[in-house]
């Protein structure tokens, strides 16, 4: 290394040597070359010795002057301001006659050398030259720094700058104290042309910026010079004020960062350092820093109320602890040091409702209300609210099971019963014909706050499983357009309601007020042709083919979007009831009619209405078959041509062709009309041909053909070209299907899988165990519903107990309580009295998850315990275990009692 | 939930026809074609607390729920436009000389 430090000295010096030897114009042209090239330091050197030469040209001041700055405006652009001011001094000190400078040079040396100097280069530069506007600009810029008018006595009387000074130190005093307004009056006679023109842009710019007018900012800034000495700043200023293009929030922290803002901002201009300073310290769990940056944050910005802003900073922060950022045991403390014991409660209460039983925590919550809200009118709205809010939560969680058997139990009315505040809800389970719990939920919402329009439009998209069901959501549809006259959404959904109840007439009496209300509204026109459908469906199959042509003919008249294909199904259907001998014309006529993907998908339509037809109607089912035959040899045939340049979006409108709201002029597919018009192969290549977003919608939509193996395979397939720890969720679902319907021997990778899942992936993990929950039986539909594997695992080491998360315990003490309590049930009825065998029987309910849970799902586990306890002898039939109890008795039973027990 | 009164420069306890006369005044001062972005979060903060309902649901559960936290608390702080201060020229250009 010093070998080649010396070599390059040496280079250097015989460098040097050599330029010695040179004359001093080549020296100077090497120099201008060097120059224009930006190598300014060797120029410098070059006419540093081209200056010691005899007869040493005139010109080389000038170009050192220039090389100087060159160097300079280099060195301030590597940030080395001290070397960047000792050049500049250089610069100037070399110019020993700087009248005979050119203006473009002595525009510079105005910009940087003392004022005195700069003043007398321009007089003696106008003593043959012309006034130049930027030079004096520049000058007007030192007058400024130096606020010393004297300066300008030095200039010839009729130069521009002195002409139009007689006004100005005035107004620059007036600016000094910040009266921009009176300084741009003093400085209104001053023309645009004047180099005191940028003073008063400046003035109208700060009178805009104090009047709040942005805009009007915007404009006068950005019409300063660049060679004004406040432009750097202005330009800061702008940039914050009004960002220009690009994310407003991204422009306002880049800006905000800028120190140069300050000055013109009372308190802190720049919350970012605080904010960022925040989070961190959360993330480094140090709570009491961070207590102490949201208190100095609260009191910047809501000074007027900084309670109610910790509040909003704590309910922003409350999100870290989803997130898994902020330890919960952290946020509590910051909580309790910031807010009072109310509103610390508050707030607690809050984050609960986002945790694993949002339905518990709400009626806490609701509880809780009083406290906050005295009147009764907002705390009504309140509690309807929070009913909604936990009703989102919990849903599509079905969090409803899980969270009763995870409430605490208590002795009560002689019997054991989990403690629910759960009436707070409007939930009863004790209620006879009560709907499911979440439309009880709904109507209590609306029940507390009728004007709340999104319960209604909940309760609408609610599944209605049975009679109850119904009746609650006809009652609050009606209730909605009691109370909304001018809204056609209730009569809408009334009449998609009165159609699901097959009440073709009051559907009808529904759709025309709402016609009259909103004729051209298109869900009025789609909901209307619908029903349309729905009666060319029941006239169809009843032979009475001319009331079924007269509904066609206004199905097609309404025009409406979405009931094209299902008019031009029922159309060709007709022509087929009307002539099934001729079904193999018809179709070939439909063939040629429409093309390739339209004519497949209406001949999938019409194989479904066909299949789904009524028993002992016309046409007789000799003649269904032979159609259902026809129909099905052109599908196959379309399956093979077409079938292989179908997109994902195409195949996902075959295996799903009919929207809920032509549910009843089209009766939706099962898995077995599914199964019929696809063959294997079929099924198979279309699953191949879906894109990778549409594969869990796919087989979704294929479980119900009970097809396992193929959607197994495709999935083990597509898991092995990707990966199976990039697709958890399709990796789920292939371990799922594989042990559909009863086997369990996937258990330990799911619980693996599960286990490495991300918070999000977990969420996505247990609404697809919920969506594949109806498929399985056993064990594995219990552990689907759950979404708990860990006790389908049958070999855990006992002494591994000891080391799993409580929970986990929790579930195995569960299981083993159930048996414990059906040994007891089974062994001692005789010698127990009827309270302990009532609260066995109660108990035995919740060890089984049935409470909450629907008469059905309750008989399917009924019929699943005596295979899943086999452990326990002689267990045939349950109904054996209370069979001595006395009817009394009976009657005191819950109703998931008498359903697990008596079926 | 304080960031859509401080957008729209309210007291927490404004009632319908304040916030409503708020809202007039701001849109018709920035309009959608002289300030897309400001009216957008005027639009925004009316639409957040512009009846008696959605005040209470933004007190009960406003900011939460969030993954971006860390843009909301940005937003928050944004709300709210610092106080301009009268400053002279002679100010101006240290600060400007100090930040070159």
């Amino acid at each position: 290394m010093a070998k080649k430090k010396k070599n390059s000295k040496k280079a250097r010096n015989q460098q040097k040597n050599q330029f010695q030897q040179e004359s001093a114009e080549a020296l100077v042209d090497r120099a201008e070359a060097a120059l224009s090239g930006g190598k300014a330091r060797e120029a410098v050197e070059l006419l540093k010795i081209a200056a010691k030469k005899p007869n040493a040209p005139d010109t080389i001041p000038v170009l050192l002057f220039r090389s100087y700055l060159v160097r300079e405006r280099q060195l301030q652009a590597k940030g080395m301001h001290v070397e960047a001011e000792a050049v500049n001094r250089l610069a100037i000190n070399c110019v020993t006659d700087a009248g005979h400078l050119e203006k473009t040079d002595l525009v510079l040396f105005a910009a940087s050398a003392p004022a005195q100097k700069a003043f007398d280069a321009y007089a003696a530069y106008l003593s043959d030259k012309s006034p130049s506007l930027q030079i004096e600009r520049q000058l007007v810029n030192r007058l400024l720094q130096t606020e010393n008018w004297d300066w300008l006595d030095r200039l010839p009387s009729d130069t521009p700058i002195r002409k139009d000074a007689s006004s100005v130190p005035v107004a620059v005093s007036q600016m000094n104290e910040g009266r921009w307004e009176a300084a741009l009056e003093q400085l209104r006679h001053i023309p645009r042309s004047s180099p005191f023109a940028p003073l008063r842009l400046l003035c109208i710019a700060m009178r805009a910026f104090y009047d709040e007018d942005d805009k009007g900012f915007a404009k006068a800034s950005a019409m300063i010079p660049e060679d004004f000495l406040l432009y750097p700043m202005m330009s800061t200023l702008r940039g914050f004020l009004t960002p220009d293009g690009g994310d407003p929030d991204e422009a306002y922290r880049a800006d905000r960062t800028n120190d140069r803002l300050q000055i013109f901002f009372d308190g802190p201009v720049d919350p970012r350092p605080a904010i960022s300073q925040l989070l961190a310290d959360i993330k480094r769990k140090n709570s009491q820093k961070a207590t102490r940056q949201i208190d100095y944050l609260a009191r910047n910005i809501y000074p007027a109320d900084p309670r109610y802003c910790k509040k909003t900073i704590l309910a922003i922060i409350s999100n870290m602890v989803f997130w898994e950022k902020c330890s919960f045991r952290d946020f509590t403390t910051m909580v309790d040091a910031l807010l009072n014991k109310d509103e610390a409660r508050d707030m607690m209460m809050r984050l609960d409702m986002h945790g694993q039983r949002p339905l518990y925590s709400a009626a806490h919550y609701i509880d809780f209300l009083p406290r906050l809200f005295p009147d009764l009118r907002r705390r009504s709205i309140a509690k309807s609210i929070i009913i909604l809010n936990a009703f989102k939560k919990s849903r599509p969680r079905e969090t409803l099971a899980y969270e009763y058997h995870a409430s605490p139990l208590q002795w009560k009315g002689g019997r054991m019963v989990h403690e629910t505040p759960w009436h707070l809800l409007g939930i009863d389970t004790n209620q006879k014909d009560r709907p499911h719990p979440y439309l009880a939920m709904a109507l209590e919402g609306i029940a507390c706050d009728p004007d709340n329009r999104e319960w209604y439009q909940q309760i609408a998209d609610m599944p209605r499983r049975s009679r109850n069901d119904q009746k609650a959501v006809e009652s609050a549809l009606l209730k909605m357009a009691e109370r909304f006259p001018d809204d056609p959404f209730p009569l809408i959904e009334l009449a998609g309601l009165y159609a699901d109840k097959k009440a073709y007439r009051q559907a009808q009496k529904a759709i025309e007020k709402a016609s009259k209300l909103a004729p051209y509204d298109n869900r009025v026109i789609d909901r209307k042709a619908a029903l349309l459908l729905m009666s060319v469906h029941i006239n169809a199959w009843r032979g009475k083919y001319h009331l079924a042509r007269s509904d066609l003919e206004k199905a097609e008249a309404l025009a409406s979007r979405s009931s094209g294909p299902f008019i031009k199904e029922k159309a060709v259907l007709l022509d087929l009831l009307e002539a099934p001998w001729n079904a193999g014309r018809i179709i070939a006529e439909t063939v040629s009619r429409h093309n390739s993907f339209d004519r497949l998908y209406l001949l999938v339509l019409l194989r479904m209405d066909i299949a789904s037809s009524p028993a002992n109607e016309k046409p007789n089912e000799d003649e269904k078959d032979r159609i259902v035959r026809s129909i099905q040899a052109q599908i196959d045939t379309d399956m093979q041509t077409i079938g292989p340049t179908m997109h994902s979006q195409q195949i996902m409108q075959l295996l799903s062709p009919v929207p809920s709201e032509y549910a009843q002029a089209i009766p939706v597919a099962s898995g077995g009309t599914l199964k019929d018009i696809f063959s294997d192969t079929h099924i198979t290549n279309m699953l191949r041909q879906v894109d990778k977003n549409d594969i869990i919608a796919a087989c979704d939509r294929l479980l119900a053909t009970g097809k396992y193996d193929m959607i197994t395979e495709e999935l083990t397939f597509r898991l092995n070209e990707s990966g199976y720890d990039e697709n958890p969720v399709m990796a789920f679902y292939q371990l799922v299907i594989d042990d559909l319907p009863d086997k369990t021997g996937n258990a330990p990778i799911i619980i693996d899988l599960i286990d490495d899942a991300s918070p999000e992936t977990g969420h996505l993990l247990m609404e697809a165990a919920k969506r594949l929950a109806p498929y399985a039986s056993g064990r594995l539909f219990k552990a689907l519903q759950l979404f708990d594997f860990d006790y389908l695992v049958p070999d855990l080491d006992p002494w591994l107990d000891d080391f799993e998360d409580d929970d986990d315990f929790e579930i195995h003490g569960h299981l083993s309580d159930a048996q414990d309590v059906l040994a007891i049930l089974i062994g001692d009825t005789d010698a127990m009295t009827p309270a302990q065998l009532l609260a066995g029987a109660e108990k035995l309910v919740d060890y089984l998850y049935c409470r909450g849970t629907s008469n059905a799902e309750i008989r399917e586990i009924r019929k699943m315990i005596p295979a899943s306890f086999s452990s326990i002898e002689n267990l045939e039939n349950i109904d054996q275990l209370l069979a001595g109890m006395p009817e009394k008795d009976i009657k005191k039973l819950s109703r998931e009692a008498r359903v697990l027990f008596f079926g | 939930m304080l960031t859509p009164y401080l957008v729209l420069g309210l007291p927490t306890d404004a009632d319908d026809e304040t916030i409503r006369q708020r809202y007039l005044t701001l849109v018709k001062r920035h309009t959608p074609e002289s300030d897309p972005v400001q009216f957008r979060r005027i639009s925004e903060s009316y639409e957040a607390i512009r009846d008696e309902r959605r005040r209470i649901e933004m007190a009960l559960f406003g900011g939460m729920d969030n993954p971006d936290y860390e843009n909301e608390l940005f937003r928050l702080a944004k709300a709210v436009a610092p106080k301009r201060r009268r400053v002279g020229l002679k100010e101006m250009i240290a600060a400007g000389e100090k930040h070159q």
